[in-house]
């Protein structure tokens, strides 16, 4: 009763001291002008006033955007929305709060010259902030404000981090590193203990099996800054404790209330434990990793973000297929053709889908589909091209949905077997290289899984089957699969593509899994 | 002993404020890979006193948003969106984040690999956050069925489950 009368009244206080705050006289803000210089770009800010003897820069002045653009960020408001958030080109995010006085770097929190407000509408922002944010270096030259890249962007912090993990209080010496503090928080998932760490360190955590709810994990080749921590603990925890076990191994210890779930994930700062407040069954008793830049496949740790590279266990064909499906299985599907096969040329006409060295998708899917036609008929099979030339199979320049549908329409209408669409792959670099088949519904797999065994062969490397949601796969009522067969993008598969006789043998492979698929799966 | 009592309660309230904290955010990545996911673990600002927990919760899905759209560090290797895609807004409609997109989206490389990297790790970042289930695309404002040459269906909100 009188801790609430407390915190009512300490509510009540803020309150008041809110409203004086906003009461009480405000600087002036005057119209200034600003004239910067970045690389060759002169520029004048107009939407520039001075505050509390701070420069402020307008969003939506029109120097402003050039510069952020000419710096790669990009920046997110809209009006009615409090927060001004800056995609850096590192990315770093940056978000600034109007009426706020500090703004978040990444993952730290700054103080800035005075807090962002908005006038006739327009979010304005402390320039220096700005510019230092987006690691740019200030110098002034007479008049204007010579800005260079390359200076070191992350300014002071001006309190503790706000995340979970406390920041180490003090630097460790170099090429040392330090277990610097171990903090116990509340989450929504139970308790997080956040053991901030400086420097590079691998782990190893392991439990006990209930009843014996022990765990610990070890921060191997660390010291433990300051003395040994023996305290109790809130639930699901009962205590923990904190020593040197060994000259180079922190070891961590917590006593659970029961058998409760536990996540060990390296953090911005370090590691962090989350306890959840749930007993689990059966739960893995040991595990490792590493934190900072001793990052497992090849990660790398930044100031920003700190990877924790995680592998999601249920990806396409890895047996789980059937978990998650949004609409449950269609299994009732019977074709009113058996014999139909339809073959999807991807793109054509006035889509000509993605375009390299002169040589466009949608000649190769063509291609593709006529040689694989070809091979189908003379096996017996019926088959139907949602387009057997170079055109839109809807109409040309149609929506990206009313020519989907269109190729769907074909499928759907004639009560076909199965449904193939022939695509091939590309990515903005030459890296990534292979086959990949998609899918969308539970019944689409049997089909890939036959296609894919034939084509693992093919002469590139086999990324196996992915789930997406693609509108051709999805909406065909019957088993279907799009294949992206190769990367035009990539020199070697390029090559391959551009080849008539890797293309018949694409065709081939295709067809004897179509085959095989037909064989395995009787229609009844 | 009025005075007491007010600076006892000044006491705890601003004593408390400085113990919240943020949370973190799982930010996913699509890897090079074309399918298998990262993830990161991004800190978050605590609620500030004068935000509203529905306040709180669509700015924080917000910042998630345009932190999947900006992608993990340059030196890590991800699928990333379209240089300049950047979030023009993000509404959270129950357990749907309808997620505005600007129109350097439709700049794909063509293929699937990219689109389908780039959306399965908003979807998952974004859904990674409790209470949201599904992520509504639009572009400029606008509904779109698919991308232009794209595959994945745009004008319904995509789930996890769609992976």
């Amino acid at each position: 009763m009188i801790n609430h009368f407390i915190a009512q009244t300490g509510r009540y206080l803020a309150a008041a001291s809110l409203l004086g705050a906003m009461l009480a006289p405000r600087p002036a803000v005057a119209d200034s002008s600003l004239t910067i210089s970045y690389g060759r770009q002169t520029l004048r800010l107009t939407h520039a006033v001075t505050y509390s003897g701070h420069s402020a820069v307008g969003i939506a002045d029109p120097a402003f955007v050039a510069l952020l653009r000419a710096t790669g960020a990009l920046l997110s408001w809209k009006t009615g929305q409090r927060y001004v958030l800056i995609t850096t080109s590192t990315p770093t995010i940056v978000s600034f709060a109007l009426g706020s006085p500090r703004y978040d770097l990444g993952p730290t929190t700054v103080q800035a010259q005075f807090a962002p407000f908005e006038r006739g509408g327009e979010p304005y922002l402390p320039f220096d902030d700005v510019v230092r944010a987006l690691g740019l270096a200030a110098h002034r030259e007479g008049g204007t404000v010579v800005l260079a890249a390359g200076a070191p962007n992350a300014p002071e912090p001006a309190q503790a981090s706000p995340t979970p993990e406390p920041l180490p209080p003090s630097p460790a010496p170099s090429g040392a590193t330090m277990v610097t503090g171990v903090d116990v928080t509340s989450s929504d998932q139970g308790l997080t203990v956040a053991v901030a760490i400086s420097g590079d360190a691998t782990y190893e955590w392991h439990r006990l099996r209930d009843p014996d709810n022990r765990f610990w994990v070890d921060i191997k080749g660390a010291t433990l800054q300051g003395p040994p921590i023996e305290q109790n603990e809130p639930a699901p925890l009962v205590s923990m404790r904190v020593r040197q076990d060994e000259p180079d191994v922190v070891r961590i210890a917590l006593t659970l209330e029961g058998p409760k779930g536990i996540a060990v994930e390296p953090s911005t700062t370090g590691l962090g434990i989350v306890v959840s407040s749930q007993d689990v069954a059966e739960a893995p008793r040991a595990g490792n990793g590493s934190v900072g830049s001793v990052v497992s496949e090849g990660q790398i740790a930044t100031a920003a973000v700190t990877p924790a590279p995680v592998e999601e266990p249920a990806q396409p064909g890895s047996g789980a297929e059937e978990n998650g499906w949004k609409f449950g299985p269609r299994s009732g599907y019977v074709p009113t053709n058996p014999r139909l096969i339809v073959l999807d040329p991807g793109h054509g006409g006035s889509d000509r889908g993605t375009i390299h060295g002169g040589v466009a998708e949608a000649e190769l899917t063509l291609d593709m589909a006529k040689r694989l036609r070809d091979i189908l008929v003379a096996e017996g099979w019926q088959v139907k091209l949602t387009r057997s030339s170079d055109v839109d199979v809807y109409a040309p320049n149609d929506s990206a949905h009313d020519e989907l549908q269109a190729r769907v329409d074909v499928a759907n209408r004639a009560g076909a077997r199965c449904f193939v669409s022939i695509h091939a792959n590309a990515f903005i670099n030459a890296g990534p290289y292979g086959t990949t088949l998609y899918v969308s519904k539970p019944e689409d797999y049997a089909l890939a899984h036959s296609i894919e065994g034939r084509l693992a062969d093919d002469g590139t490397k086999d990324d196996g089957i992915i789930k997406a949601h693609y509108y051709v796969t999805f909406h065909t009522k019957m088993p279907a699969v799009l294949i992206e067969t190769a990367f035009l993008s990539n020199p070697s598969d390029y090559a391959l593509l551009t080849s008539p006789e890797w293309r018949q043998k694409v065709a081939q492979e295709i067809a004897d899994g179509i085959e095989r698929y037909a064989r395995d799966n009787p229609v009844r | 002993m009025l005075l007491l009592i007010v600076a006892a309660a000044g006491w705890y309230w601003f004593s408390h404020q400085q113990q919240q904290r943020g949370g973190t955010i799982a930010l996913y990545f699509t890897k090079q890979d074309g399918s298998s996911l990262g993830k990161m673990l991004v800190s978050m600002r605590p609620r500030r006193a004068d935000e509203s927990a529905s306040e709180y919760r669509a700015n924080l899905a917000r910042y998630a948003a345009v932190q999947a759209v900006a992608g993990p560090p340059n030196d890590v290797a991800a699928i990333r969106f379209p240089p300049g895609t950047h979030v023009r807004s993000l509404t959270l409609d129950g357990p749907v984040a309808n997620v505005d997109l600007s129109a350097e989206v439709e700049r794909q490389a063509g293929g699937s690999f990219a689109e389908t990297g780039e959306f399965k790790a908003l979807v998952f970042t974004l859904t990674a956050i409790p209470g949201i289930d599904g992520v509504q695309v639009t572009v400029d404002g606008n509904r779109v069925s698919t991308l232009p040459g794209g595959h994945l269906e745009l004008d319904q909100p995509l789930h996890r489950a769609d992976w």
